[in-house]
């Protein structure tokens, strides 16, 4: 080809090029929602220009409707600032955006016509649009302007858009009185459940709790690298699967969290335990099954309290609003004790108020059938899925004050607890040492009440 | 020629690969309870024949439960760690009352029984708490009547054993066995002695 007809065909594909993009950017998804909600603007103004009596009024409201017919497609958007947000939402969701829609009211009730449902609350008027953009509170990717990217349910955004209650997972964010904060009673409420059944003895938040597991100070974001696939795949919400896409708008850290709860959490995170991957079996997971105890409605409420777990976004410290000090309740000794157990998580292991030890994956328990080798990998599954924590109640009895004490300070280390079978994988939880993080009257009045719990001893000796 | 040499390399390392994990040494109970051991467990695991043959014979029964019953004490450690125990049940029976009035007792006619912690821990119903924690472990087999006839071996050779005339040979049969695991194990030595637990 000479340089000449060279030179030609490149015009010609620039020129397409062109030509393409122009197109797109004509047709771009959001234009239709901008042009149907200046139209029905506009329609509204020219039905109160026509009933109302005042012919100066009623021109002006006719000069704003064609204002509005005529008002130029654009990309709008809301640049917060202080917290880093670049927001578009308002493109499409023109209702609230200040410069179009001066009021922020309208009477639609549709999206992404409809205003703010809450913007006569004090909730929006603290958080004005300006100030706080929209993803702040809502998540999802505030710089896309296509339906689905915009509210985050494509492949590799893994914040997207919070929903329901969920989004009092936000003001989690900022509020650290948010358990006495209106408007985050949902949030407060998986806090105290969160807390209430034990998590906090395994898992800490920001360096405050157990250290048998992950501290969940950041789990909202928890990429995606670090949660397998295939572990998505056997997530059940409300008894269905969720769908098999990756990273889409159901594999996201809420789904994750509440497959913990409403899930029995070994089916979710089934490891290898009899090393069939592996050249060491690995225990599934270690978290014990919660599904008989906490609610759906609960489990939704922990979810939302958690996904205020954030160190990646970077909130100013103005932004930030502290919480009174807490006073803990004056109590009784042995009363005392039983609100250490709680307040600890002791109960994350060893049940709600001591009554009964929780599941330890191959830990042994006297409800197992005693190892056999014959067994099947089914057989032997089940006995090791029967492993449990020590029921207090029976153990009491043969503690001193002081050898109970020392117990607690010292812990017991998983390589020391007995493993139904020894082929099989080291159990994912122990006693932590509770030495340093419990003071010595909270730990003299723990004793005193386990001691208090202790079982009638009906041994004849 | 290079090629297939290129290949059977491959195949033989990725055959090796495959072939070549090991599992970790799988220890029994009785083995990782002697990763950390006590004193007792460096001394005899059973009693001189003619000893026990003066024992009570419900006291014999319980010997010979303790070293012998299938699902008891010996799936997890070896008759030694309580027969060389520093543990001491005050005599008395189960009466609380009687085990103090005996230990105050003591307390007068062998102070020095009270002075060294690692070698006498004279204690209420010890032997009691320690039998019954042991079978709350899971996995124990033994039932109450195995458990009780140990606890009164256990409670009667304690005081037999380690006190009244006995006294003198206990202590040094003990401080032998704590310089033992000073020098087989300094670590643990050291991490006992610590924890106040010697």
């Amino acid at each position: 080809m000479s340089y000449r007809k060279a030179f030609i065909v490149s015009n010609a594909l620039m020129l397409a090029a062109f030509v393409w993009a122009f197109a797109k950017d004509f047709y771009a998804p959001w234009r239709p929602y901008q042009a149907k909600y200046y139209q029905m603007a506009a329609d509204v103004m020219e039905k109160q220009a026509a009933v109302e009596k005042d012919p100066t009024k009623a021109s002006n409201l006719m000069a704003e409707a064609r204002k509005m017919r005529h008002s130029p497609m654009e990309i709008k958007q809301i640049i917060a600032v202080d917290l880093g947000r670049f927001d578009r939402c308002v493109t499409c969701h023109v209702g609230m955006d200040e410069y179009t829609n001066t009021t922020l009211k309208n009477d639609f009730t549709e999206n992404p016509y409809k205003a703010h449902p809450k913007v006569d609350t004090a909730l929006i008027k603290a958080h004005p649009f300006s100030k706080f953009g929209c993803t702040s509170c809502h998540s999802g990717q505030g710089l896309a302007t296509q339906v689905e990217p915009a509210h985050g349910w494509v492949k590799h955004w893994e914040k997207p858009m919070l929903k329901g209650v969920t989004i009092q997972g936000s003001c989690v964010k900022c509020h650290d009185n948010f358990e006495t904060l209106k408007g985050a009673e949902v949030a407060a409420a998986g806090k105290k459940l969160f807390n209430r059944h034990g998590c906090q003895g395994c898992h800490a938040i920001n360096g405050r709790g157990g250290v048998t597991s992950v501290d969940l100070g950041d789990i909202a974001d928890k990429p995606f690298e670090r949660i397998s696939g295939y572990n998505f795949m056997r997530v059940r919400i409300d008894g269905k699967e969720l769908a098999n896409e990756h990273h889409d708008s159901h594999w996201n850290i809420q789904n994750w969290i509440l497959a913990h709860l409403v899930n029995d959490p070994v089916e979710v995170t089934p490891n290898d335990p009899f090393a069939h991957l592996n050249s060491e079996p690995i225990s599934p997971s270690g978290m014990p099954d919660f599904t008989k105890e906490i609610s759906r409605a609960e489990a939704d409420a922990i979810v939302a309290y958690l996904s205020g777990m954030t160190k990646e976004e970077v909130i100013p410290y103005r932004y930030h609003v502290a919480a009174a000090p807490v006073k803990e309740p004056a109590l009784s000794a042995v009363a005392h004790g039983k609100f250490v157990y709680a307040k600890y998580g002791c109960q994350g292991c060893h049940g709600l108020d001591a009554k009964q030890g929780r599941r330890r994956f191959n830990g042994s328990s006297n409800a197992q059938k005693p190892y056999d080798e014959k067994m099947s990998e089914t057989e032997r599954y089940e006995q090791m899925n029967i492993g449990a924590e020590p029921t207090l109640p029976d153990l009491m009895g043969t503690y001193t004050h002081e050898e109970l004490v020392k117990k607690i300070e010292a812990g017991v280390p998983a390589s020391d607890a007995t493993r139904w079978s020894l082929k099989g994988p080291m159990p994912m939880v122990y006693m932590p040492a509770w030495r340093g993080k419990i003071s010595k009257q909270e730990l003299d009045d723990l004793a005193t009440w386990l001691l208090s719990i202790a079982k009638k001893d009906d041994s004849g000796f | 020629m290079n090629r297939k040499l290129t290949l059977i390399l491959a195949a033989t390392l990725m055959g090796g690969a495959y072939a070549s994990p090991v599992r970790a040494v799988e220890m029994s109970e009785k083995e990782k309870a002697m990763t950390n051991p006590y004193p007792n467990d460096f001394g005899p695991d059973t009693l001189p024949a003619d000893l026990l043959k003066t024992y009570p014979a419900n006291v014999q029964t319980g010997y010979a439960k303790l070293i012998g019953a299938k699902g008891g004490c010996a799936q997890c450690h070896s008759a030694a760690r309580p027969l060389n125990s520093r543990f001491v049940e005050p005599e008395g029976g189960l009466d609380e009352a009687k085990q103090n009035a005996w230990v105050a007792k003591l307390k007068i006619d062998q102070p020095e029984l009270f002075k060294d912690g690692s070698v006498w821990q004279i204690e209420t119903k010890v032997w009691s708490r320690y039998v019954k924690r042991m079978m709350n472990k899971p996995g124990c087999n033994l039932q109450k009547a195995d458990g009780k006839a140990i606890y009164e071996f256990l409670s009667y050779d304690s005081v037999k054993r380690k006190t009244g005339a006995n006294a003198a040979a206990w202590a040094v049969h003990r401080k032998g066995l704590v310089e033992q695991l000073k020098t087989k194990d300094p670590k643990r030595f050291a991490e006992l002695q610590e924890a106040k637990d010697l």
